[in-house]
């Protein structure tokens, strides 16, 4: 059982920290744009006009995901995480 | 099996998550007046395309466990309205679909699956029964299904330009 908890403590925390570096070194990557290439050549032809909507929610989103992003990395679901395996650890003791 | 059940909840989670974003940028979108006046002279670069759409997915998958997936759903939300904006200016001009479609067949279930396995780690994380062979395993497909889709739109996708009008 001990084991088990260990194992399992072991790769939350793993899973927690290579998550953060990742996400960290995305958002550091420079021309960061939140959105996939599936529209990439109707762009090049020139078709695209974004209407208001999409900027608004691009932007709106963009800054969320972000802030969202810097927030948990200092509290938030690690703390939480952290918390639950303390309390399965005093448990399991 | 369980765990391939609760993926899959997920993923028609995503799906209309990302239907509604879709619909709404659509319908809030006018016909582009430009449409006629392509330029029809496109070289996609594979490795930008690819490397652009690795660092969406990884995005969508590893926001999940840092955010309670909020910032995975975000990221969907913002790609269903990107999409929706972009079939909406070609609305009058449906031909137009042939430079999205090829691509966007493989590309657009691929994104899914990335949100999905997100929201997937990050109920992993709070439950504490990860199963890190079964994350890389769909971390795989992904890589593989954008390098498909990368290669369709670098290739494949361009050719259809010369047919459209």
């Amino acid at each position: 059982m001990n084991l088990l908890l260990k194992t399992q403590n072991s790769k939350a925390i793993f899973t927690l920290v290579a998550s953060g570096i990742i996400v960290l070194a995305l958002f550091s990557i420079k021309h960061n744009h939140l959105s996939m290439d599936v529209i990439d050549i109707l762009n090049r032809a020139g078709i695209i006009a974004p209407s208001w909507i999409v900027s608004a929610i691009t932007a709106t989103g963009s800054v969320l995901a972000i802030i969202t992003v810097l927030g948990s990395l200092g509290a938030g679901l690690p703390l939480a995480v952290l918390e639950q395996l303390a309390a399965a650890s005093t448990a399991a003791a | 099996m369980f765990k391939k059940n609760v993926l899959v909840k997920l993923y028609i989670l995503c799906l209309i998550l990302f239907l509604i974003a879709l619909f709404t940028a659509y319908f809030y979108t006018d016909p582009a007046s430009n449409v006629n006046n392509l330029n029809r002279n496109i070289r996609p670069d594979f490795f930008q395309i690819f490397f652009n759409n690795i660092k969406v997915a990884s995005l969508l998958v590893f926001l999940g466990p840092l955010t309670l997936s909020l910032g995975t759903i975000a990221v969907l939300i913002i790609n269903g309205f990107i999409l929706g904006n972009a079939i909406g200016n070609i609305k009058d001009n449906l031909n137009l679909l042939l430079l999205v479609i090829p691509h966007g067949i493989i590309e657009v279930p691929v994104l899914l699956l990335a949100a999905s396995v997100g929201m997937k780690l990050t109920l992993d994380l709070l439950l504490l029964k990860i199963n890190l062979k079964f994350t890389f395993k769909y971390i795989g497909i992904i890589f593989l299904g954008l390098m498909i889709a990368a290669m369709l739109e670098t290739f494949l996708t361009p050719i259809f330009i010369k047919g459209v009008s």
